[in-house]
């Protein structure tokens, strides 16, 4: 249920720092009347296999499915809004993070719709794959555009400059390299532990015993720990550059040119 | 805005839409259910398939009627139990342990001796929280009571190592209370034995707390090992 906030932030944004209008008009609206339709009753497919009626959970799947167009629409209306501006979008905090986002948006949106169908469910649910799959959600595509929101408004609100482009840089590289690493390790990791949790020999015997199992989702799990080492640093930077920012004296600050990130 | 009532409507429509489907229809299709025998009977008391039956005045489908002298599942939880519920979900269990079983044929839970049925929405009607859990990082707990001692549960939270070598799941050694024997009443009657390997200093014993005892309780507690109306064991 992130979704709503942060296409307002991303559709409010991303032609706002451009200064261009978006793709298509017509496109947000039949992405959002979709969302709409859809989204309510996707949330079932954590449910799949569980002690709920069959119908519920199918109606949940086809949902799911069907949120491939709302995902789509939206993926083309950002992505074709800043065709051509990549070099800006590279150098505006604001719009470095929220591009990261939406990319993530359209990403972890139709794998998700992926995981709803019966038999990759088999295999993700109950493992870090489905872990993996909400940080995907959460931090790298929601967590992203909050950020670049607060680059986009605080200069506007303190009437004041970013004062590090350096701790700017730290920021999104730890953060960037955290999350990916953290969603990389937990997908790869969590669909070892599903294929293994799952296989049986002829006999109908597991192949693997449980602890067998969680012992060999470990290595996966200091990944996991490092990314999020990774995230700590990211947002450490943040925090100091808003305590700074915050803190310093007005004149220091006050008409300064906007911080911009070096190509 | 001249279009914000159709905004509104609109709204308005999608969010009936989902709320009718998933809220409203399941409540009339299951909100009626009570425990039940495992077979069910029609008004002349002969047993029906299933869990419905044609009233011969009315010619409407309705629920059968529970069996006499046959226990009626689930049963509530009470006592030392039902505290342990609470306990469970303070300590986070949840995130790890799943208790919702899977039919044979889908993942492997059946295989795994998780359950030897699915679970079924009459399993929880009388949980005060409904612990289903969406992950697993440890195994499903659904019939947990079945499988271990109160022994082997203690010995496991106060450190999971004593009985599962290897295992990720953190101690709740916090639980429970290392303290000195008492020279003149001797050992506690409930003090928990440890492997030799895992063995406290002399002249010391570990007491559960009463949490830890709530807990164990309610682990003892979980069982589907009944059949419904509604649902056999799996051949
Ligand atoms: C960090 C994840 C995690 C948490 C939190 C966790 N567990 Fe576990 N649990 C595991 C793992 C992994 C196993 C399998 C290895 C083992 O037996 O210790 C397990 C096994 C178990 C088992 C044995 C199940 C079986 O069939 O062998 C029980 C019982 C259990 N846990 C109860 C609990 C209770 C009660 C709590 C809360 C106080 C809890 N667990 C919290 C990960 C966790």
């Amino acid at each position: 249920m992130v979704d709503p906030h942060r296409f307002g932030a991303a559709y409010y944004l991303i032609p706002k720092v451009l200064g261009r209008p978006i793709h298509s008009y017509y496109l947000s609206v039949v992405g959002f009347w979709s969302l709409a339709l859809f989204y309510n009753w996707a949330g079932v497919h954590h449910l799949i296999g569980g002690p709920v009626p069959v119908w519920v959970i199918s109606a949940g799947t086809v949902a799911s499915v069907m949120m491939v167009i709302p995902v789509v629409v939206t993926a083309v209306n950002h992505h074709m809004t800043v065709v051509g501006m990549q070099r800006e979008v590279w150098r505006s905090p604001t719009l470095r993070f929220i591009v990261f986002g939406a990319i993530n948006y359209t990403a972890v949106s139709l794998l998700g719709s992926t995981m709803a169908l019966r038999s990759v469910n088999e295999v993700t649910h109950f493992t870090h794959f489905t872990v993996g799959h909400a940080h995907h959600g959460v931090y790298a595509f929601f967590t992203m555009i909050m950020f670049g929101s607060v680059y986009y408004m605080m200069p506007r609100l303190l009437k004041r400059e970013w004062p590090s482009a350096f701790l700017i840089h730290t920021h999104w590289w730890a953060c960037a390299l955290g999350i990916m690493l953290m969603v990389v390790a937990l997908h790869i990791g969590g669909w070892i532990q599903g294929l293994q949790m799952n296989a049986l020999d002829e006999d109908g015997v597991p192949v693997f015993t449980f602890i067998e199992t969680v012992r060999n989702t470990v290595p996966w799990l200091h990944a996991r720990s490092i990314s999020g080492l990774l995230l700590m640093i990211g947002h450490m930077a943040f925090f100091l550059n808003v305590f700074w920012m915050i803190f310093s004296k007005p004149a220091a600050v006050s008409d300064s040119k906007p911080t911009l990130l070096g190509a | 805005m001249k279009s914000l009532p159709i905004l509104f409507l609109g709204i308005f429509f999608t969010l009936a839409f989902s709320w009718t489907g998933i809220v409203l229809v399941s409540h009339i299709q299951l909100g009626f259910l009570e425990p039940a025998t495992p077979e069910l009977t029609n008004a002349e008391e002969e047993a029906i398939a299933g869990v419905l039956f044609r009233d011969p005045d009315t010619g409407r489908m309705v629920h059968g009627r529970n069996q006499d002298g046959v226990q009626a599942n689930p049963m509530p939880l009470v006592g030392s139990a039902q505290r342990g519920l609470r306990v469970y979900e303070q300590m986070g269990c949840l995130y790890c342990h799943s208790q919702q079983v899977r039919r044979q044929g889908f993942g492997s839970d059946f295989e795994r001796g998780w359950g030897n049925r699915q679970s079924v929405p009459r399993d929880y009607i009388l949980k005060e929280r409904v612990m289903l859990g969406t992950m697993r990082t440890g195994p499903d707990l659904s019939n947990v009571g079945l499988r271990y001692s109160e022994l082997w549960q203690h010995q496991h939270l106060y450190n999971p190592q004593i009985t599962s070598p290897g295992s990720t799941m953190p101690p709740y050694a916090f639980l429970y209370e290392v303290r000195p024997i008492n020279p003149v009443t001797g050992p506690s009657p409930i003090a928990i034995d440890l492997p030799a390997q895992w063995a406290l200093p002399e002249g010391y014993e570990l007491i559960p707390t009463r949490r830890a005892l709530d807990l164990v309780a309610y682990l003892m507690s979980l069982h589907q090992d009944y059949e419904l109306p509604e649902i056999k064991f799996t051949e």
